[in-house]
Formats: C-alpha cells, sequence, structure tokens
C-alpha cells in the first residue's frame, strides 16, 4: 500500500538533564563481562563491547602500560552523571540496585562545564530568574497536550 | 470502515511499556486501559488513499489562512490577539520557523471524512499512533493483512532534520513540559526527543518551569542560552505566563512556531468555513456573538480549551450537557458554534479519526473511541490495519 512503510526503530538512551545538567562531565561503569553488565543494567541494548581502540586507550589509561599490556575484553555500561548512577531509556528509567562493575566508573566526557561556567550567559547567573513559565497549566490544571 | 475484533497478543502489556507507552493503562472512568487491545479498525486502500488526499488538503487550505492573515497582516479580532503577541507571529512566520507537527480530528464514516478540529500547537497521541499500533500490527493474530497507514515515525526523523538544520549547524534542541503533565505528555515528549535524537540532534529534557531567563536569552538548567526549543505547553499559556513578553526579545527558535497559534485556536474553524464555504471536508461554523442558533444542532466550543472540556450541544436553541465534557473554568471563555456532525457508531462506540502531518505531509492515523459523541480524556485508543 503507497501510504505505508516499515518502521525502523532505532531507539536510543537519552538522559534526563537534571539539576546536574547537560554539560557537565558523564561516567561510564566499565565490565570485563558483558554478563556483569546485564547484572547490573538488565538491558541488553545498555551494554556494549569497546571498540577495540577504546578497549587499548582504556586498558593503557587504567595500567600506565603503553598498549594496554595485551588483548582485553571490556564492555561499558550506559552513561550517567556522577552522583546519579540512573538512566532513562525508551521512556524507561534504569536504577541498577547492584555495582558488579571493574573499580570505579570511568569519565567519558567534561568537556564543557568549566568553560560554561566562565560563559557570558553564565557570568550572570546569579540574576537568572525562573518560573517564568507554567501558570497557564497549573490554572487549568491538566495535560498541555490535546 | 470495519471494527474487529480480535486476540489479545501475549504480553501486549510489556510490549506497551518497553517502547515507551507505558500510560497504556490510564484508566477510563470504567476502568478500562487507554489503549484498547483486543480490537481493530479496518481501513481500505482507497479509503486510506482518500484520508491521505484530504489531510494534504485540509492542512494546504490551513497555511494558506496562516499566508493571508500574516501577509495581509489583518488578524481577525476574534483571536483576541495583542499587539505584542501578533509582532512574535509575524516574525516567527516571516523568519520561516519551521513547523514540525500536527493533528487533525475528523469524523469518518468510511466514506466522507469531516474536519471536526486541528491540534496544531501541542497534539498528543503520537508514541501509540507511532509505535505501539506498528508493534499490534506486526504481531496481532489472524489479522488479515499486516500493513498501516503510518509512516510517523519515519516523517518525524526525516523532518526533525529539516527542522534541526533551521535551529543551527549542529542543532541543540531542548524538550520541556509542565512539570506535573504526567505520564502522556511526558511519554510523548520522550518519544519525540527520541526521534530528534536519531536525527542528530542533541537534544535534553527540562521542565517548562525551569526554563531561566537570564536578562537576554532563554536558558536551561545550566544557564546555557536556549537556541531551539521544543515544548509541550500551548502557545497561548506561553504568551499569558510571566515570561510571555520575554518570547519577543529572545533569538530563541520555538517548536512549534508561535505562527501556530492562528491554527491552534477553534477561531479556525469559522475561519476556514467563511473561507471556503460549502466545502466538503469542512463542517459549518460561526463565532458565537451571543446569540444561539435558533434552529438546527450545533455544538458549543470553547475557542481555547483541550480534552474536550466545556462542550455543549444546542438543539433548537436549546443548550444542553453532553456526556463526555468536562467544565473547566480555565477554558469559559470565548466560544466558537459548530453543526453537529454525527459520529459513525461501531459497537457502541464512536470513533474519531486522528490524522497525522508531519511538516506539510500527511503521515498516518490513530483512532480514538468514546462511547460518548465527545472524544475527550475517557476515550480509548484502537489499532488500525489497511486491506486493499
Amino acid at each position: 500500500m503507497r501510504k505505508t512503510r516499515a518502521l525502523h526503530l532505532v531507539l536510543v538512551p537519552v538522559l534526563l538533564s537534571g539539576c546536574g545538567g547537560v554539560e557537565e562531565a558523564m561516567q561510564r561503569d566499565v565490565y570485563t563481562k558483558f554478563e556483569d553488565c546485564m547484572a547490573d543494567w538488565g538491558k541488553t541494548e545498555l551494554c556494549q563491547q569497546m571498540q577495540e581502540a577504546e578497549s587499548k586507550k582504556f586498558a593503557e589509561q587504567t595500567t600506565g602500560v603503553q598498549g594496554g599490556g595485551g588483548s582485553h575484553m571490556v564492555f561499558w555500561g550506559p552513561s550517567y552523571y556522577p552522583g546519579q548512577r540512573s538512566v532513562m531509556y525508551n521512556g524507561q528509567t534504569y536504577t541498577p540496585n547492584t555495582n558488579l562493575a571493574m573499580s570505579r566508573p570511568f569519565m567519558v566526557t567534561s568537556k564543557s562545564s568549566l568553560a560554561a561556567r566562565s560563559s557570558p550567559g553564565t557570568a550572570r547567573a546569579s540574576s537568572v530568574a525562573r518560573g517564568g513559565f507554567g501558570g497557564g497549566g497549573h490554572a487549568a490544571s491538566g495535560s498541555s497536550g490535546g | 470502515m470495519l471494527r474487529k475484533e480480535f486476540q489479545h497478543r501475549p504480553a501486549w502489556q510489556e510490549r506497551c511499556a518497553e517502547v515507551g507507552f507505558d500510560f497504556y493503562n490510564i484508566p477510563s472512568h470504567d476502568g478500562s486501559p487507554y489503549w484498547r487491545e483486543g480490537v481493530g479498525y479496518e481501513l481500505t486502500s482507497t479509503q486510506v488513499d482518500y484520508l491521505d488526499d484530504s489531510t494534504t488538503e485540509l492542512h494546504a487550505m490551513c497555511m494558506d489562512l496562516v499566508r493571508e492573515i500574516v501577509g495581509s497582516g489583518n488578524y481577525p479580532v476574534e483571536y483576541g490577539l495583542s499587539e505584542e503577541v501578533k509582532t512574535v507571529i509575524e516574525r516567527s512566520w516571516r523568519r520561516g520557523d519551521k513547523h514540525l507537527y500536527g493533528r487533525f480530528d475528523l469524523a469518518f464514516d468510511g466514506h466522507t471524512a469531516k474536519m471536526l478540529e486541528y491540534n496544531a500547537d501541542t497534539p498528543t497521541g503520537l508514541l501509540e499512533a507511532s509505535v505501539a499500533q506498528w508493534n499490534w500490527v506486526e504481531e496481532v493474530e489472524g489479522i488479515p493483512n499486516r500493513d498501516q497507514f503510518n509512516s510517523i515515525h519515519e516523517k518525524l526523523i526525516g523532518r526533525w532534520g529539516v527542522v534541526g538544520a533551521s535551529v543551527a549547524v549542529m542543532p541543540r534542541i531542548h524538550f520541556a513540559a509542565m512539570h506535573d503533565a504526567g505520564r502522556e505528555d511526558w511519554g510523548n515528549l520522550e518519544y519525540l526527543m527520541d526521534t530528534a535524537v536519531q536525527a542528530g540532534i542533541d537534544a535534553s529534557l527540562l521542565s517548562i518551569e525551569d526554563v531561566g531567563w537570564d536578562g537576554v536569552h532563554f536558558v536551561d538548567l545550566n544557564n546555557r542560552p536556549i537556541v531551539g526549543m521544543f515544548k509541550l505547553y500551548p502557545w497561548e499559556w506561553m504568551v499569558a505566563d510571566g515570561f510571555g513578553r520575554k518570547v519577543m526579545d529572545a533569538a530563541t527558535i520555538w517548536i512549534e512556531p508561535s505562527w501556530k497559534m492562528l491554527l491552534s485556536n477553534k477561531v479556525l474553524l469559522p475561519l476556514l468555513w467563511n473561507k471556503h464555504k460549502g466545502h466538503a471536508l469542512l463542517v459549518p461554523a460561526q463565532f458565537d456573538t451571543g446569540q444561539k442558533p435558533c434552529s438546527g444542532k450545533w455544538v458549543h466550543k470553547p475557542m481555547l480549551a483541550r480534552e474536550g472540556a466545556n462542550i455543549t450541544m444546542i438543539d433548537g436553541g436549546v443548550s444542553h450537557a453532553l456526556t463526555g465534557s468536562d467544565f473547566n473554568p480555565a477554558y469559559d471563555q470565548k466560544y466558537v458554534f459548530q453543526e453537529w456532525v454525527d459520529l459513525p457508531r461501531f459497537d457502541r462506540n464512536y470513533p474519531v479519526v486522528g490524522s497525522w502531518v508531519i511538516g506539510d505531509e500527511s503521515a498516518g492515523i490513530g483512532i480514538r473511541e468514546d462511547c460518548n459523541q465527545v472524544t475527550g480524556n475517557d476515550s480509548h485508543f484502537v489499532p488500525h490495519y489497511t486491506v486493499e
């Protein structure tokens, strides 16, 4: 039928920007076994094998040995914000009750938290006003959608 | 168009929840869940073609109307727009701010469709129309043809590419809804964010109440300027809020754009009717100037309202309350009259076809049915399939 095509649903993890913010450092748990990652996060899509180059770099950084001291099979858990070991995937929140990861979580981004703090926008941080939207909805006390 | 019964899919609740449609079980007054498993509407390819063409035509008529109003500067007084809001609309239109989506609600009996209204600003029911009912058509047993009028998902991703490119070269779009809007709104918002991410957009989520103003920009919780924002929050509330006047000053690109205010208001109904009087897809409509129509059967609808609120029926000059419509004083302002349209009835249910527009293209349908002729918060989503 000409109006129809099959869906290719490639849902990806998304992260809630809470007070911690999107631009702050993020971290990922690292696992030696896929099963450990699954035991923590419970979802295949949240656990992935490191690329070879990533794995080598990770080994170098953690062992201090050039080349990483041999081959490694390592798995990533999902990225999350420090202090909030929780991710939202496909509308559902995953918060592990266990922690079978190797040692400490691995920092994966820290790109602009400092830069953001010195940006012109943030120089006015003390004068940022909030709560200026939302009044109409609370008056109607219902859904915004229709 | 037929309404048929099917076996429930095994673990259908889990199938709904795992795509983020975890509000499938919102109960109606009788306790039945919002998603109606075990039933499906059958449409023929001829009916699909008709709905597709009708939706395209209606959308084109709406866009023409906006072009005409903004181009002439002659904003019908019934909109009640301030000069500042008109300026916001005009700037948005002339800048070419891109629109993402909208949903026409149609009365469709299998032969002819009539436009009941256009949810042009904050339509919901998207995730269930796009993904949940697609899963149903792929999985349900005993279906005569596994096909559906539904390319919403692919078109959304494609359209986000256009919308994102209009925001920035490396677009970052914030997504916001009211903090306490409930799972239905947030589930739709998360789905839209997901499709944006798949289109290569850097996306983040926050409550509309958390949007900040730093004196120059709207900012997020990191005090970073908000360049592009998708808001599941109606324009008429935005411009009435404390930050409403700042919308004029900020460079933020809003999705949906502010010119959608001309379409998401039921002022649209009499305007379209007056412009295209007698058009087969339109229903006679007029402004409420304080006089009830003396003859015939009419619906009295607030110009700005949601979920079927404050709707009454006028029959022979006499007002009647309608089951399924609750009164909300917040919406008790200006009204329009629209001639009564009998919805088709299938097994004691009245379906309304929600026909989606993504960008400027018709993209598929979602059907909600209700045991009342007002399709409100108590309606149920019913999947559909198509046959040759």
